[in-house]
């Protein structure tokens, strides 16, 4: 206590001193001046923490214990009223002189204009204007300039070297304003977390670092910043635009920092309320670019749910805002998290990828090992390259066809006790793969000498995966015709099913109608293109011819399937495509094709009669079924259980004809062609417009292949 | 000076801050006052569309939704007769009415609490008999989306179209000026001689403008002049003549024994007389009851509608005017024309459908 007592005598003195020294400083010029008052002020705020911590430490007591102290009374709280009183009237006596020193005002002596103008508080007027001016929308930012330009005037009048920083700061924010917007979808946020991040960060960096009127102000500055550069670093690392948050981040840091770091013996928002605001405003900062993150990458990982709700809400009507529709249909929103339907579409030569997309890998570990005793590890990776969740993929891992591979590299026997299914090849396969997008599934294995060394099931365990390893007998034991060396060849391969969709909408218009429009010059096409699910395969409807109706008139269809992704059909199951009776011939009810590859059965009327004891095929529906059969579909039950369940609300209850691509189709046909005629029934009586909706479907597994190859040496030569 | 220069300073704030008020306002989601002004007809639209308009344009596949339009009668115009509002492209979308779904081209055979006269028309349309200048009548609809399978399984965007047909009537009084040849070369020596009559219409989407030259010159008692007026006659609207349809026109020229229809040539310029349009296009004095107590003064012809919206369509009258016992210097004849004709307005909208149940 009294070293404490000594200290504050000590820098009382200093202060009279300085006091002296200050006026004296005036004389000789401004320079001298700000730096003899700066000193003075640094020893003013050294006396206040000194009398904090020493006889008057109790005012640092908390509010609980005050009110034990006014309860308890007595001399103990006389003298704690008296010492505040103290206190306050030091604090008051102050006042003048610290502004003066930061706004030009008060305390004694002649004043000038210039001690206004140029004085700390006025400039940094003028840029925290500018500042907030600048980061708020657009209309303001001329504005925003403007005071720039007046802070930047006065900046290099007054000769202070520190000012640059900050108008570094705001031509900072004013380059990076933009691209905090195109991060976070929702309007003005980016804005209001912006400042939440400067604030907190600024607090933070006041908190950790302690001025001392011996060290130069940029290396405080330094060492602050380099502290919250990789505290932020830390958090936004996994975030996109990690570098133009930081950016804009430190744009604001130079700014804040800069104007409390110019009086750093008092934060101007006070002790308590600087320790809060960090953690206030970091955490609530995080929480809203935590929100931001899920808005748009997780949107994208979980399948552009929260996008596809986002889109909607921005969507225009003319009824009003969207946002709108959606509070006012809950089920829309609440359906929309569970089954994005708006990513699966897109429109004709859009270049989004397909949500549907995946790439393969392998890894062998080690690359090169020995014939004896090397055990492998073989890793086959399946990347979600697409923006939809796979549920089901296949991966097999087999020797490459048509490669000279020794018999070294041959698969080895399947056991009794791991069979694989029918029809799946390769010693590593794994069915049932879900993935996630831009997440990658490995399955790994072992491969290695016929006689497994003991203990390699504990090491099989730790991989996790011991389905293949009876299978994958790699490794020759050793033999007298051993060469030096082979190189194994590999084929990875990831499979899955999928169905392509497409649906083309026919507008068709009165002839009489459209005859009067067009001699008004008002007359617009109403063809309008097909809508095709995103998947590897495109499959798409069109070449439809402007849809006039009139007596015999016939519009011609275009059906193609072309594969626009990065692997090979596997194999197609089934292309069949829905035609409302309206597009059909009236006498035969079908469409004409070019050729014989599309086989189309027509629905009139009730086809199949449900009965507790069965169904009842007739005419045209008898030769679906046998159609099906032939296929190998089975039953039309299995048919629509195969291909599309609302076939049975739609084909045979609505008057469909139904066409199936019927030429022999392989994995290695990537393209299919059609021509088919559709002849227009006549519109109703007074329907001028009408639309008519073709449908299409595509069922095919897709698969994706990529070569691999490790080498096996006599490691004995 | 400082003082002046902080006044000035802190006056630069708030106009800063006043001029970016709106934007801060759309910062913080609030929104500036809105004045909502009521939808205007315009002189050249009789029935106008004053909205069209869906409850919900996003819908779930399977559910309900209502499309509103609302139209009103130039308060300017006439009496429209027989107004059809009709939904245009309905399908795929049904239209739900008296608690069923239905086709919309199917003809309603059952009211259930409405006004219009819909009996007989199809679901997709509502009829009113009349509406009277400056009615204002909504209509709406029930509709109904597809379901997911009808629209494969992906978010369908569709445009459902209105078109609102009607009969409608507008005059037109055109003054036609004639000056004696005598008081035409008095007046020319004082300078151009620029005498024309006034036109006055009604509201309507037809424009029908005097082309005639003005002012005619005839000669004080001294037999009959041959005067040709000519009209144009022009869609100024955004719709059509209904395709298929014709515009009347009749022309009634004033009760003065001075003015006469030069029949030799009525006929050939197109003209017929009332009673045999009559006989052809059916009663026509519902509408001109005032002209069938005297259709000796009425010329009347049509135009086909094809004709109209591929274009500006002319037509001339033919008259003779008598000055053999007229001595006056100048003559305002006044012509009335009225059309009649039959109109087609068509407006869209958009709406999605998302294929979720």
């Amino acid at each position: 206590m009294a070293n404490k007592d000594k200290e504050i005598e000590s820098l009382k003195e200093a202060i009279k001193f300085w006091e002296v020294n200050v006026e004296a400083a005036k004389l000789k010029g401004p320079e001298e001046f700000k730096e003899a008052k700066r000193k003075l002020l640094g020893l003013q705020g050294r006396l206040n923490k000194a009398i904090k911590k020493g006889e008057e430490g109790w005012m640092r007591k908390g509010w609980l214990a005050r009110r034990k102290l006014k309860k308890k009374g007595g001399e103990e709280w006389g003298a704690y009223k008296e010492g505040k009183e103290k206190y306050t009237e030091e604090k008051r006596a102050m006042r003048p002189e610290r502004g003066r020193a930061l706004f030009g005002f008060g305390g004694e002596g002649p004043r000038k204009a210039s001690d206004v103008l140029l004085s700390p508080g006025f400039i940094m007027f003028f840029y925290m204007a500018a500042f907030f001016l600048i980061i708020i929308p657009n209309p303001i930012l001329i504005a925003g300039l403007f005071f720039l330009a007046i802070a930047l005037f006065l900046s290099f009048r007054s000769g202070n070297q520190t000012y640059t920083v900050m108008a570094g700061a705001v031509i900072g924010a004013i380059i990076t304003r933009g691209y905090l917007s195109g991060f976070i979808p929702l309007y003005g946020f980016d804005r209001l977390i912006g400042l939440f991040m400067a604030v907190g960060s600024a607090s933070f960096m006041q908190l950790i670092t302690k001025y001392d009127e011996d060290t130069p102000y940029e290396k405080l500055m330094v060492g602050g910043f380099g502290v919250v550069i990789v505290i932020t670093t830390l958090i936004f690392i996994t975030m996109i635009e990690t570098f133009y948050l930081i950016i804009w981040l430190i744009s604001i840091l130079l700014f804040w920092t800069a104007l409390v770091m110019n009086y750093p013996e008092k934060h101007p928002l006070g002790t308590k309320v600087s320790k809060m605001i960090p953690l206030i405003c970091l955490v609530g900062a995080g929480i809203f670019y935590g929100l931001a993150y899920a808005f748009t990458i997780g949107g994208v990982m979980f399948g552009g749910v929260i996008d596809t709700i986002m889109h909607s809400l921005g969507g225009t009507s003319s009824s009003g805002g969207s946002i709108f529709d959606m509070i006012l249909n809950p089920k829309l929103a609440l359906a929309a998290q569970l089954k994005p339907p708006t990513e699966r579409e897109y429109a004709p030569g859009a270049t989004a990828p397909p949500n549907i997309a995946f790439t393969t890998s392998f890894q062998a570990i080690p690359l090169t090992g020995c014939y004896e005793h090397s055990i492998y590890t073989i890793i086959g990776k399946i990347k979600n390259t697409g923006t939809a969740f796979i549920d089901d993929i296949r991966l097999t891992i087999k020797t490459e066809e048509g490669i000279s591979n020794p018999s070294v590299c041959q698969s080895g026997e399947v056991k009794d006790s791991l069979k694989k299914p029918d029809g799946v090849e390769g010693c590593i396969w794994h069915q049932g793969i879900q993935i996630a997008p831009g997440s990658t599934v490995s399955k790994s294995c072992l491969a290695g000498p016929v006689n497994v060394p003991t203990g390699l099931e504990e090491l099989v365990n730790w991989f996790g995966d011991m389905i293949c390893l009876p299978n994958c007998d790699f490794a020759y034991q050793g033999g007298e015709d051993v060469l030096p060396s082979h190189r194994c060849f590999f084929d990875v391969t990831a499979s899955t099913a999928f169905h392509s969709r497409s649906r083309l909408p026919i507008e068709i218009i009165d002839n009489s109608y459209a005859k009067n429009k067009y001699l008004q010059g008002t007359l617009v096409s109403s063809i309008r293109p097909s809508t095709s699910s995103v998947g590897p395969v495109e499959f798409s409807l069109g070449g439809i011819e402007q849809p006039v109706w009139d007596n015999n008139d016939a519009v011609t269809m275009i059906v193609s399937t072309v594969n626009t992704g990065n692997g090979e059909v596997n194999e197609y199951s089934s292309i069949y495509l829905l035609i409302p009776k309206n597009l059909l011939d009236e006498e035969d009810g079908k469409p004409t094709c070019n050729n014989d590859d599309w086989v189309c059965f027509n629905y009139e009327g009730p086809v199949y009669e449900y009965s507790s004891g069965g169904g009842t095929w007739k005419d045209n529906a008898e030769a679906l079924k046998q159609f099906a059969e032939g296929e190998g579909v089975g039953s039309i039950e299995n048919f629509k259980l195969t291909y599309d369940s609302s076939l049975d609300n739609e084909v045979l209850k609505s008057d469909y004809a139904i066409c199936f691509y019927n030429k022999g189709i392989s994995g290695g046909s990537l393209m299919q062609t059609a021509t088919c005629n559709l002849k227009m029934r006549p519109n109703p009586e007074g329907t001028l417009r009408r639309t008519e909706i073709i449908r299409g479907d595509v069922l095919y597994t897709y698969k994706v292949t990529s070569d691999a190859s490790f080498e096996v040496r006599d490691c004995t030569i | 000076m400082k003082h002046e220069l902080i006044m000035m300073v802190i006056g630069i704030i708030l106009i800063s801050g006043c001029t970016g008020l709106e934007g801060i306002m759309n910062m913080f989601g609030i929104s500036g006052v809105a004045t909502k002004q009521e939808t205007i007809l315009q002189p050249q639209q009789g029935l106008g569309v004053t909205s069209f308009t869906i409850a919900v344009t996003d819908m779930l596949a399977d559910t309900y939704n209502y499309v509103l339009m609302s139209v009103r009668n130039h308060a300017g115009g006439a009496n429209a007769k027989n107004i059809m509002v009709s939904l245009e492209n309905v399908k795929p979308f049904q239209l739900h009415e008296c608690d069923y779904d239905r086709d919309a081209s199917s003809i309603r055979t059952e009211l259930c609490n409405q006004f219009y006269n819909d009996f007989g028309v199809p679901y997709k349309a509502h009829k009113i008999n009349e509406m009277f200048p400056d009615e204002e009548v909504q209509f709406f609809w029930n509709i109904k989306a597809p379901d997911e399978g009808e629209i494969a399984k992906m978010k369908y965007n569709h445009i459902i179209y209105y078109t609102l047909s009607y009969d409608y009537a507008m005059v037109t009084t055109k003054t036609i000026a004639g000056i004696s040849q005598d008081e035409f070369l008095r007046q020319s020596e004082e300078g151009p001689v620029t005498i024309t009559g006034q036109q006055v219409s009604s509201a309507g989407e037809i424009k029908f403008t005097s082309t005639t030259q003005e002012p005619f010159i005839y000669l004080e008692g001294s037999g009959k002049t041959d005067i040709n007026l000519n009209f144009e006659i022009e869609n100024q609207g955004e719709g059509m003549a209904t395709p298929e349809t014709e515009l009347i026109i009749i022309i009634k020229k004033p009760a003065d024994t001075t003015i006469n229809y030069n029949n030799e040539k009525i006929t050939q310029f197109g003209w017929k007389n009332v009673s045999e349009m009559q006989s052809e296009h059916g009663n026509l004095s519902e509408i001109y009851t005032e002209l069938a107590s005297n259709t000796g003064d009425q010329l009347i012809r049509s135009i086909s509608s094809d004709n109209l919206n591929s274009g500006k369509q002319t037509v001339s009258v033919p008259i003779k005017f008598d000055s053999s016992t007229f001595h006056e210097p100048q003559k305002i004849l006044t012509f009335t024309v009225y059309i009649t004709y039959n109109y087609l307005k068509e407006g869209q909208t958009t709406l999605s459908v998302y294929p979720i149940k």
